[in-house]
């Protein structure tokens, strides 16, 4: 660490350059006025006046390259400091580079003390965010998975650490699974509350049995006791059945899933109020067709209203026709993050909201 | 830093006065010298007429100058003595025209020397009897030698001024937070150091030529005993109105280091200050950075810390259970977090009849990572309180839901309470480190450490806590006793007075949230 009485300055070599590209142009023409004068010619004067000229102008350049050494020197600290800000939320921890003994480098040196000191101020409720999001990421294991003869393919992108968006593959015996997608209003740690609540009763409703909109009337019930309408979780409810040709469906307040068949892409069914909203709200299963090679597209809203990477919302048009063209021979994985990196959020990630999607296919 | 205590305005208008006269003896001891020994004229010759009105313009300059800087702070002082160090009237403004105030006497030195020193020498011209409209070569080259290296002097003096009235500004733009907005674009600061040269680089090789002319012109020898002093004395004013220089913009960046270290040793708070921008150069360009980032950084945790207030809320909104009546019997319910979010957990839940079950549970763990486990417990634990089953029953299921969910099960303490009134019956249940307390008007209070079946008649009370909570109340006291005394029926906080405020000034050694729900029955049953 830079300790001030340790520390040169750069004041001295800026003066030694100084005085010197002065004085050697000074002491040169001293020295061709001495020899000229010595002779007393007039003819000498325009090669002193050329002298004086040349002299004032190298050491005027030589002078402007070394200044422009220091001036290189504020930028790098002003641009590192813009850089900081320009990044994303752990850039702003990032360090000033300048390693120099003088000015420069103390300055860097306080600056980024200010950064550690900062930082463990906040570590705390770092480490809390971090528990936090392993917990929520142990909830939410994307990938592929296979389970009652159905492969199921997720990704799941919370905006900040931990997010509302949640979802599930409950396997029901052999031959049965229920792929549940849901986000709570809001984002962060507040919808990450209730995420890991909805989440715990919608398991607990899918173990207990019963329809796709049995399980939505139940959990509404209980969900609504302890929310009392103040906050609410959209939920789409997806059960599948290997010895049935069609898809249980039902949804709260949901976005309708995609059909993928061929090339047709096919809207689902649009659903009823969110839970929580109203104690006895009563959920209506739908059928979908889910003949066996078809696809079930189940996403958040974050995936068509994120700002995606040409800074423009991907909206449902522009999703349809990407679903559209999603390659069938390719994997589930593969089709899931083709789709996940055209909703990614561009640069400001505080407005993009957490964005998940499951697409389930028959095995 | 150190806020001084603001001179009234004449004083340090003074300061500035001061500067100037100091500029103009600086002038004319360079002009001075130039005549002597340069253009080897008398002492009695520059009496004459070249001191006496070179003083007369100085003064001028001395004048206007004062006159601009009076201008300035005339308006700019009401606000900056202004007391206290709450963000004053617009900062910013006052900042833009202090920082401007250097550059402007830079300016207005340059501005006064290129309209005076030809006002000086056409005047000298006409006194000396030469006719203006008839000028000969020699005095014609003479003029434009004067001119040039007068107006070399006139920027070391523009130079001069520019540095100390940064210096003295500075205690003034110290008391601004000039903050994150944009301000005048300065020059860079080694223009400066640049312009200073080219200045005095013009004065030194002036001085020479001019000298070997003046000595071919008059016939007199090149005296190096005079000249090389001469330059030698340039040199060291060189070299001193650069440290001058040089010196005041270190000082600035050690102002710089120094507030930013100075954000160390203070409180929190204090990381919300700004850094004083100084200058609109590259250390105010630095200060504005450092600002912006600054902001940025604290804004960035700031909205951490929000959305962790807005946690809580979420928690208190699935908590609002807080009160409930039916019949004689009242139940209350508190929970004090330990930290930002809560890891306790209570409700109170109507079943059937006239029955209701109560619990409160703790999971274990603190901070936002417990506040994901206590949401899923509550709404799970809830999920499962039905009248056919046995509290033991509801935990046992709850703990399966809770296994089911979470790969690692989390560690949780809880206590479970179903009351049936038609029978004066309550079943209880517990796990983990959390109690209850049983207590009749006509005997001891008892501890309930496990599961039991136990009769609540009117009076009595059943009180379901957190060890945290217990331990906290005690107090020397005979663990049970310490919170028999809790009445349902009147709010909590007040009975447990100086336990739970002890509880809120030490939370952060507690091992969990201090966690308690009372039900109490009352005395006389209504008919």
């Amino acid at each position: 660490m830079n300790k001030s009485g340790t520390t040169s300055t750069f004041l001295k070599p800026l003066l030694l350059s100084f005085l010197i590209l002065l004085g050697v142009p000074v002491l040169i023409v001293m020295f061709a006025v001495e020899t000229a004068g010595a002779g007393g010619s007039r003819a000498g004067l325009p090669l002193l006046y050329g002298l004086a000229g040349a002299g004032t102008v190298i050491g005027y350049g030589v002078f402007r390259q070394v200044t422009k050494r220091f001036r290189r020197r504020f930028r790098e600290l002003i641009e590192g400091m813009g850089a900081l800000l320009e990044g994303d939320r752990d850039m702003l921890r990032g360090r000033i580079a300048d390693r120099s003994r003088d000015e420069f480098g103390e300055l860097g040196a306080a600056f980024n003390e200010l950064q550690d000191y900062l930082s463990r101020q906040y570590a705390d409720l770092e480490r809390e965010l971090q528990l936090a999001c392993r917990l929520q990421s142990s909830l939410l294991p994307g990938g592929y998975r296979e389970a009652g003869g159905f492969a199921v393919a997720v990704d799941c992108k919370q905006t900040r650490m931990v997010g509302g968006d949640l979802f599930d593959i409950v396997p029901l015996g052999e031959s049965r699974v229920a792929v549940v997608i849901g986000d709570v209003a809001g984002k962060g740690m507040p919808a990450a509350l209730l995420m890991s609540g909805t989440m715990a009763l919608l398991r607990r409703e899918l173990r207990a049995g019963g329809s796709a909109a049995d399980v939505l009337t139940r959990t509404n019930r209980l969900m609504f006791g302890a929310l009392q309408g103040k906050l609410f979780v959209t939920v789409g409810l997806a059960m599948f059945d290997r010895e049935e040709t069609a898809v249980q469906y039902a949804g709260a307040g949901h976005l309708p899933p995609y059909l993928l068949r061929g090339g047709a892409v096919e809207e689902g069914p649009v659903s009823s109020l969110p839970l929580g909203v109203l104690p006895g709200t009563a959920y209506r299963n739908h059928a979908i067709a889910f003949p066996p090679d078809s696809r079930l597209v189940l996403f958040t809203d974050g995936i068509v209203e994120s700002d995606g990477p040409d800074g423009q919302m991907l909206g449902f048009e522009r999703f349809e026709r990407l679903l559209g063209e999603l390659p069938e021979s390719e994997g589930l994985t593969e089709q899931v993050s083709s789709l996940m990196q055209a909703a990614a959020p561009s640069g400001d990630s505080r407005r993009a909201d957490d964005r998940t999607i499951v697409i389930v296919s028959r095995q | 830093m150190s806020k001084l205590p603001i001179p009234r305005l004449p004083l340090f208008l003074l300061r500035f006065l001061a500067l100037f006269a100091g500029g103009a003896l600086l002038v004319l001891f360079w002009v001075t010298l130039e005549s002597l020994f340069i253009k080897r004229l008398t002492f009695p010759y520059l009496f004459r007429f070249s001191i006496p009105f070179t003083v007369v313009i100085l003064a001028g300059m001395i004048v206007l100058l004062g006159a601009l800087v009076w201008f300035r702070l005339r308006r700019l002082w009401p606000d900056l003595s202004a007391e206290g160090s709450g963000r004053r009237r617009g900062d910013d403004e006052l900042g833009h025209s202090l920082l401007r105030l250097p550059s402007e006497l830079f300016w207005g030195t340059i501005a006064y020397g290129l309209l005076f020193i030809p006002v000086y020498h056409v005047v000298h011209f006409a006194v000396e009897g030469h006719s203006l409209l008839r000028v000969e070569d020699a005095y014609r080259d003479n003029f434009v030698r004067s001119f040039l290296y007068e107006q070399a002097v006139a920027l070391s003096a523009a130079i001069l001024h520019y540095a100390v009235s940064r210096r003295l500004t500075r205690p003034l733009l110290m008391r601004l937070t000039n903050a994150t907005g944009d301000i005048v674009r300065g020059r860079s600061f080694l223009s400066m150091l640049a312009a200073t040269f080219i200045g005095l680089m013009l004065i030194l090789m002036f001085s020479i030529l001019w000298y070997v002319l003046v000595a071919r012109a008059k016939n007199m020898p090149v005296e190096f005993h005079i000249l090389g002093p001469l330059i030698l004395l340039e040199l060291i004013f060189a070299a001193s109105i650069f440290l001058l220089l040089a010196k005041e913009f270190r000082r600035e960046l050690l102002v710089l280091i120094g507030s930013i270290r100075s954000l160390l040793g203070g409180d929190s708070s204090r990381l919300y200050s700004k850094m004083p921008v100084l200058s609109g150069d590259e250390v105010g360009q630095l200060a504005i950075a450092f600002n912006r980032l600054q902001h940025r950084i604290v804004k960035e945790y700031e909205a951490v810390a929000q959305e962790i207030e807005l946690a809580r809320q979420v928690q208190l909104q699935l908590l609002s259970q807080q009160e409930f009546a039916i019949g004689d019997y009242r139940a209350r319910a508190l929970t004090e977090p330990r930290r930002e979010t809560g890891s306790g957990f209570y409700d109170i839940v109507p079943l059937q009849e006239g029955g209701f079950a109560v619990f409160a549970g703790e999971v274990s763990g603190a901070g936002m990572h417990a506040a994901l486990h206590m949401s899923a417990a509550l709404l799970l634990l809830r999920a499962e309180i039905q009248p056919q089953r046995s509290p033991r029953d509801m935990l046992d299921r709850f703990r399966q839901a809770q296994s089911d969910m979470f790969a690692e099960k989390p560690a949780l303490s809880v206590a479970l309470a179903l009351f049936d009134p038609a029978a004066d019956a309550l079943r209880f249940a517990c796990e983990g480190r959390f109690r209850a307390v049983l207590h009749h008007p006509a005997s001891d209070a008892e501890s309930l450490h496990e599961d039991a079946d136990r009769l609540l008649l009117p009076g009595g009370r059943l009180i379901l806590h957190s060890d945290t909570a217990l331990r906290w109340l005690e107090q020397g006291e005979k663990s049970a006793d310490a919170l028999a005394f809790l009445d349902a029926a009147k709010p909590l906080p007040p009975q447990l007075g100086s336990g739970l405020d002890r509880f809120r000034a030490e939370r952060e050694r507690a091992e969990e949230d201090f966690t308690l729900l009372v039900v109490s029955r009352e005395e006389r049953r209504e008919t």
